[in-house]
């Protein structure tokens, strides 16, 4: 019921600021939406760029993008790093009777749920009002599975942030990891173009990396572009990810807190 | 202008000391801008692979766009989004009471030297930039003289100008919206939107090109340097918009102060 009640008066704060949250759905939307435009003037150039997809079904693919997008990519990591461990905020969740882990997991969730809600109402403005098809999978086992590949895909990349956060521990000024954090995840998690159409060495890089278990999977799961057999590697490869995110998690927590310190008066 | 132009420079100053003392991070901005070239470059290579061109250029040209574009964002980063950022800070915390009472002129302040940020990542990444861009006009062997370079530089000059002020409009927005500190990212993600060909932009897609002038980010630049059209008319639309721009967010900035209240507002 405490958790109920955290995520109530975070909804709240998120609620106020919904006006940011507006800009960040917003910069989710436009970034695919222009590449979309590029593949599509690449479509109308004659041809298909694309080795095996047609216009819709790259349509489909970056609509989708934009819900997984703001549905599942976390930002926690900036809070962490620059209020918490910088700003010496962190001292303030320390005192509190629940996990730094789980105060966090809540305080993101609201911001995950309002930018969830403008992306449906934007994907519902693009099939009825634009007349754009979005062509996802009628198998019933297909989309429960997706779903669980979704809701582990988000525990996956919010445990990712948190340790990208916790690095502030260490590294005074972090902006440059998060920029290489950030063009990695543009690659790997599909942003560019699907993870299928990328040179072999490339996918074999991107399906080993935990990005494509962040956004990739879960997109192409919806579409039923994998089969019974690969969603349940997806699922495996999800569950190994969050493993091994916890228990880097848990040590960096572990060895960050007992060099953290605070100041007051 | 003398005294404005110094104490800039001394920011400059600052800021370069300042960077040099976090040189892991100054190798990873390094290293994620180029992966960020390599990803433009790598979505053009599959595009052409199949095409000859897109939106009536060829791939040469694309990524010749691609080079000018990246060397106009980063232009923004180094002397405008940056700091538009940190005016939500100003204003959120009261701050911008003090920028208000400096016997300078306070858009100069706000705009260009309340935090120092022109980084030599920053200066390293614009030279690359542009050498790059030589060596692939040579290796296109365009017939590119003088001429062709002024207009390019006019087409920058303006470009920055026009976005310079759209950011500042929007920016100036924080003093009624509270932490409105992302809206930076919607310019830059409308910027980084000009790395595609304008002729890609068909439909209703094509009003944003009359909306948001698009060309002047990096497909004008572009095509003065491959002498694709008359630039003259264009430089002329460019100056009236950027001067209509400025007189426009000079009166929104003096607007927006008189009902600025302080961090209570």
């Amino acid at each position: 019921m405490r958790y109920v009640r955290i995520f109530s008066i975070y909804f709240q704060d998120a609620f106020q600021y919904r006006s940011t949250s507006f800009v960040w759905f917003i910069l989710a939307l436009l970034n695919p939406l222009v590449v979309l435009l590029f593949w599509r003037g690449a479509f109308l150039s004659g041809g298909s760029p694309l080795e095996g997809w047609t216009y819709e079904a790259i349509a489909s693919y970056y609509l989708l993008l934009v819900i997984a997008n703001t549905l599942l990519l976390c930002h926690v990591e900036n809070d962490i790093a620059r209020r918490d461990i910088q700003m010496g905020m962190l001292s303030s969740y320390l005192m509190k009777p629940f996990s730094y882990l789980i105060h966090k997991f809540f305080s993101e969730l609201p911001w995950r749920v309002i930018q969830g809600f403008f992306a449906l109402i934007a994907i519902l403005f693009f099939i009825f009002v634009l007349k754009m098809n979005i062509h996802i999978s009628s198998n019933m086992s297909i989309l429960l599975l997706s779903i669980l590949i979704t809701v582990i895909a988000h525990l996956v990349g919010f445990l990712f942030k948190m340790i990208l956060g916790l690095s502030a521990f260490w590294v005074t000024d972090y902006s440059g990891l998060q920029q290489l954090v950030e063009v990695s995840l543009i690659i790997f998690a599909g942003f560019v173009m699907p993870i299928a159409l990328f040179p072999d060495v490339l996918r074999t890089v991107a399906f080993v990396s935990p990005f494509a278990y962040m956004i990739y999977f879960p997109v192409v799961a919806f579409l039923g572009q994998l089969s019974f057999p690969q969603l349940f590697q997806v699922i495996g490869g999800e569950l190994f990810w969050l493993a091994a995110f916890y228990c880097i998690y848990r040590i960096l927590w572990e060895k960050g807190i007992k060099k953290f310190s605070s100041i007051g008066q | 202008m003398v005294h404005h132009i110094r104490f800039y420079l001394s920011f400059i100053r600052i800021s370069i000391i300042k960077e040099l003392e976090f040189r892991a991070n100054f190798l990873m901005n390094i290293i994620s801008d180029f992966s960020w070239l390599g990803v433009g470059l790598f979505s053009i290579d599959v595009a052409f692979s199949q095409l000859k061109t897109i939106g009536g250029w060829t791939r040469g040209e694309v990524q010749l766009l691609l080079l000018v574009n990246m060397f106009f964002v980063n232009l923004l980063w180094m002397f405008v989004f940056q700091k538009m950022a940190h005016f939500s800070e100003l204003v959120r915390t009261g701050a911008l009471d003090f920028a208000l009472t400096k016997p300078i002129n306070h858009r100069f302040l706000v705009s260009f030297a309340s935090v120092p940020d022109v980084c030599l990542s920053q200066i390293i990444k614009q030279l690359s930039f542009f050498l790059l861009i030589v060596a692939l006009v040579s290796l296109l062997k365009l017939p590119v003289t003088l001429y062709h370079w002024t207009a390019f530089f006019v087409f920058i000059f303006l470009g920055f100008i026009i976005f310079y002020c759209l950011s500042f409009l929007v920016t100036t927005l924080n003093v009624w919206v509270v932490r409105l500190d992302n809206v930076h990212y919607l310019v830059d993600s409308v910027v980084d939107a000009g790395k595609n060909p304008l002729g890609i932009w068909r439909g209703v897609a094509r009003v944003v090109v009359w909306i948001i002038p698009l060309g002047y980010t990096a497909n004008f630049a572009t095509k003065a340097l491959l002498s694709i059209e008359p630039q003259l008319p264009t430089i002329i639309i460019g100056i009236m918009l950027a001067a209509l721009l400025l007189v426009i967010s000079e009166w929104f900035w003096r607007f927006a102060i008189r009902h600025y209240a302080s961090a209570s507002s």
